[in-house]
């Protein structure tokens, strides 16, 4: 049996800890992605998204927008689909709409924004214009970004939602200090997704929102599972684990990420990147098999000694 | 909460100088005649003094802030008007009612002022220099925040008059704000406009104590 049949094998059977190196990119990328659904519709999402904080705001420049352009190519060839993006990520929004505009239609493309403002007219105007910048008249998700005015918005998105302009809503913080009030606003209202933040040194999700989305039938969108870097910093130069090969990983990025996403509530996490070499990274995370509970305990002690 | 990458700064900065070139020099210019005429006051000094640093606040403010960054960066919206606000009072305070007396003020205040001055128009952009930008990728007099509130800290410093104590506050949150941004970004000319602004506050300040005490 050659490696690639092998491989097939072990991925299909969930077998991959079987051996300790990773497929070649050329060989991961002809892999699926590990599916989610979405508990309120049950549409299935790429456990791995990618997020435009920062990395996608690079203005007019045409130059560091074909950049971001292989970075997307690199997203979408690697089998991701899910695309967030935020008003307030300043021209992250246009960029996504420009690279898009170059690639043909992507089958798998899952489009989320957010609606970042006070009032109902501002919201409905920012909305219309993420509209108008990702040259799509229907977005997958749109979500309240950080609960700015989320009482007003909440109305808009399910009369958009009800008219077809939006299949699902949602609600983000970025904010640990904000995890209560997210609590009761997602406990109280019907969201079809919650963002938060996640990651093996910032665990506090695990103790009330993750428990809740799944008791309340909620999508999980991950953010930061690099701690806006400061994570592969930190861990940059320090050895892996003698057993990571064990769940497929190779990487500090990989092992952060498959931390994240094998939490049985995440729908998907949205690391970002401007390098098209670290998306194919990324991506690898998505694929094979994941840390069970046991697993996922060793890793926070691994990183916790570090 | 910096919204944008170092490359991405660098290079819209660039984009913006050679665009506005060669105005940062004639800037600079204005700005050591402004120095000149608080060295040698003339009649019409204060209204000159109010109209150089108005202009430098309402160009910074409108084209740097609100018609560059803003785009990649929500906090320059509100940044810019505050720098809209400043040069309605400098204009207001210096030009209109020409409440800014260019008589330069006598020892520590005054000298200090003069190298604040000086480093603002020439030295921070030195600093970036040395740290091995382009010409086009450090921020200059009047077309950037940083050199702008430095120099026009420095000129607060040399002169006096009334109703001065209503321009500092701008100046002071603005350096905070930037301050913020160069730390984030790495950008050490820019990471030291707060503490230059605020010794050179403190500096105005026990100035006045010691000239009330008198």
């Amino acid at each position: 049996m050659d490696r690639r049949r092998f491989l097939n094998l072990a991925a299909a059977t969930g077998a991959t800890t079987a051996f300790g190196t990773l497929p070649s990119p050329s060989f991961a990328q002809s892999r699926e992605l590990i599916n989610r659904k979405i508990p309120s519709s049950g549409t299935a999402v790429p456990i791995l998204g990618m997020g435009t904080w920062i990395t996608f705001n690079v203005g007019k420049s045409t130059s560091l927008r074909n950049k971001r352009l292989e970075v997307l190519k690199a997203f979408f060839e690697g089998g991701g689909g899910m695309i967030d993006s935020s008003p307030m990520y300043g021209s992250s929004e246009e960029v996504v709409g420009y690279c898009l505009e170059q690639l043909p239609p992507q089958e798998k493309l899952f489009t989320a924004t957010k609606v970042w403002t006070v009032s109902k007219w501002m919201g409905v105007k920012q909305m219309e214009t993420s509209q108008s910048l990702w040259g799509h008249k229907t977005f997958d998700l749109m979500q309240i970004h950080n609960l700015v005015d989320w009482e007003v918005h909440m109305e808009t998105l399910n009369a958009w939602k009800s008219e077809g302009r939006i299949k699902h809503t949602g609600i983000t913080t970025s904010h640990g200090r904000r995890h209560g009030e997210f609590e009761k606003i997602a406990r109280d209202h019907a969201f079809d997704f919650a963002q938060f933040t996640y990651n093996v040194e910032d665990r506090e999700a695990e103790d009330r929102l993750l428990p809740m989305a799944a008791e309340r039938g909620m999508g999980v969108i991950v953010n930061r599972p690099f701690q806006r870097g400061a994570l592969i910093k930190k861990l940059a130069g320090k050895p892996l684990p003698p057993w990571a090969s064990e769940i497929g990983v190779s990487s500090w990025p990989q092992f952060l990420l498959k931390f994240v996403i094998s939490h049985p509530a995440v729908t998907c996490a949205i690391p970002a990147t401007s390098n098209p070499a670290h998306m194919i990274e990324n991506l690898e995370a998505g694929r094979g098999v994941l840390p069970d509970p046991q697993m996922r305990s060793r890793m926070v002690t691994y990183v916790q000694s570090l | 909460m910096v919204p944008l990458s170092l490359e991405v700064f660098l290079g819209t900065l660039e984009d913006f100088n050679r665009m506005i070139r060669p105005m940062q020099a004639l800037a600079v210019m204005f700005g050591l005649m402004a120095v000149w005429v608080v060295l040698k006051p003339q009649q019409m000094s204060g209204r000159l003094l109010g109209l150089v640093l108005a202009s430098s606040w309402a160009s910074t403010g409108l084209f740097y802030h609100l018609g560059v960054f803003a785009e990649l960066n929500f906090w320059d919206y509100p940044v810019g008007v505050m720098f809209l606000v400043q040069a309605a009072g400098l204009f207001f305070i210096g030009a209109v009612m020409n409440w800014i007396t260019a008589a330069p003020t006598e020892g520590t205040s005054y000298r200090i002022g003069l190298a604040l001055g000086f480093y603002a128009l020439a030295g921070a952009p030195l600093i970036g220099l040395a740290a091995g930008r382009g010409w086009a990728e450090v921020g200059y007099f009047a077309s950037s925040p940083g050199p702008t509130i430095l120099f026009t800290a420095a000129v607060l410093l040399m002169v006096s008059g009334r109703w001065l104590a209503v321009l500092w506050p701008v100046p002071v949150i603005a350096a905070l704000l930037v301050t913020i941004f160069g730390v984030s970004l790495g950008i050490y000319e820019d990471a030291a406009v707060f503490p230059l602004v605020a010794a050179a506050l403190m500096i105005k300040l026990r100035s006045r104590s010691r000239q009330n005490g008198n």
